[in-house]
């Protein structure tokens, strides 16, 4: 390929032109975003689709087992919400004599996933600043499972930086116990519980949620399960996988905290 | 000129399904980049790098652009450089007159 003068200053002002689009980024990806999104749309949903299939097909032989679990599981949670409703009750009439208000819940706003950046932990949503949706919003799922955070905001779409992405750490508290460490994304889904002091108590099967600590996400959101842990009686700190309760190969939305 | 078209048709197409379709099926969370891979095949063909070669590095290089977070402009650049090498590599040391 031999390069005359004439194609190297056509690339040149081509490049110039490029790089100057670094100028007006937020133009230039609403307007990329407004023409690919119907087709994005459609991909996702069928790639949705597709993975339920292939999981359906993979997935037969554990299904009664799976079912089996699950009847157990739901039996276990009947009997945890009876027990927590009493206890709702008995610290409403707490409230009610010392005179105080209730937590008041999250306002959440809904935005479907139609992508996800590639090589990258960040989703693309279709939900922008014309709907309400600033910079830093967290997103959950359905069943309050932290996803990320807003990092980038458009017209009509936004990116969502995944807890996953190796740019995340925050702090996490195990559910049950009073153990905490530093949660960090490893990239691929992957998640790390870190800095957990070795006096403290953490077990394969414990649920990690978020803290407030460092005030970094709201307190109390669903993260994962400690998957493996990892460290010795001579270190000073344990770390643990820690398996992500998001997946977005079944998800096709999240929420936005307001 | 139809080709052209049709070339950045298809790689507009591949990075459509490589962000919204494959993600939903990635095995360990790998996601294959097929702009990228089609984009080297093409290369391939040395009748291809001819014609194109510089025009599908602009294509690829600016859908890549479009959908990372990086610095606009850095997968064309890229893939320029890449689209020069490989000539320079594989008019000197490789024939593949199957593709040709």
């Amino acid at each position: 390929m031999r390069v005359s003068f004439k194609t190297s200053l056509i690339l040149l002002v081509l490049l110039l032109v490029i790089g100057s689009l670094n100028f007006s980024r937020v133009g230039a990806d609403a307007t990329f975003s407004s023409f690919t999104r119907p087709g994005m749309d459609f991909f996702w949903s069928a790639g949705g689709r597709v993975s339920g299939f292939m999981k359906g097909v993979f997935s037969a032989g554990r299904l009664a087992q799976e079912n089996a679990a699950l009847v157990q599981e739901n039996l276990f949670l009947r009997q945890q919400l009876l027990t927590s409703e009493d206890e709702r009750g008995e610290l409403n009439e707490l409230r009610d004599a010392f005179g105080l208000k209730a937590k008041e819940g999250f306002q959440l706003l809904a935005a479907e996933i139609y992508g996800k950046r590639t090589g990258e932990e960040v989703l693309l949503v279709a939900r922008g600043s014309a709907d309400g949706v600033r910079d830093g919003m967290v997103a959950v799922t359905a069943g309050r499972v932290l996803v990320g955070r807003v990092t980038q905001v458009l017209p009509d779409t936004s990116r969502v930086l995944m807890i996953s992405s190796k740019d995340t750490s925050f702090d996490a508290a195990v559910q049950g116990r009073s153990t905490s460490g530093i949660l960090r994304g490893k990239g691929s889904g992957r998640l790390l519980l870190n800095l957990v002091p070795q006096e403290q108590e953490l077990e394969e099967g414990d649920i990690v949620m978020t803290s407030n600590v460092a005030e970094i996400f709201p307190e109390n959101l669903l993260v994962g399960r400690v998957r493996k842990v990892a460290g010795s009686d001579v270190e000073a700190f344990w770390q643990a996988d820690v398996s992500w309760f998001f997946d977005s190969s079944r998800i096709d939305q999240v929420f936005l905290i307001q | 000129m139809i080709t052209a078209f049709l070339v950045a048709l298809m790689f507009a197409g591949l990075m459509m399904i490589q962000t919204s379709f494959l993600p939903r099926l990635a095995l360990w969370g790998f996601v294959p980049n097929l702009v990228l891979i089609s984009f080297l095949l093409f290369h391939l063909s040395p009748a291809f790098r001819n014609r194109y070669g510089m025009f599908s590095a602009v294509a690829a290089g600016l859908l890549l652009d479009f959908v990372s977070g990086r610095f606009f402009g850095m997968w064309v650049l890229i893939l320029l450089a890449a689209s020069f090498l490989l000539e320079e590599f594989l008019s000197r040391y490789v024939r593949t007159p199957a593709i040709s």
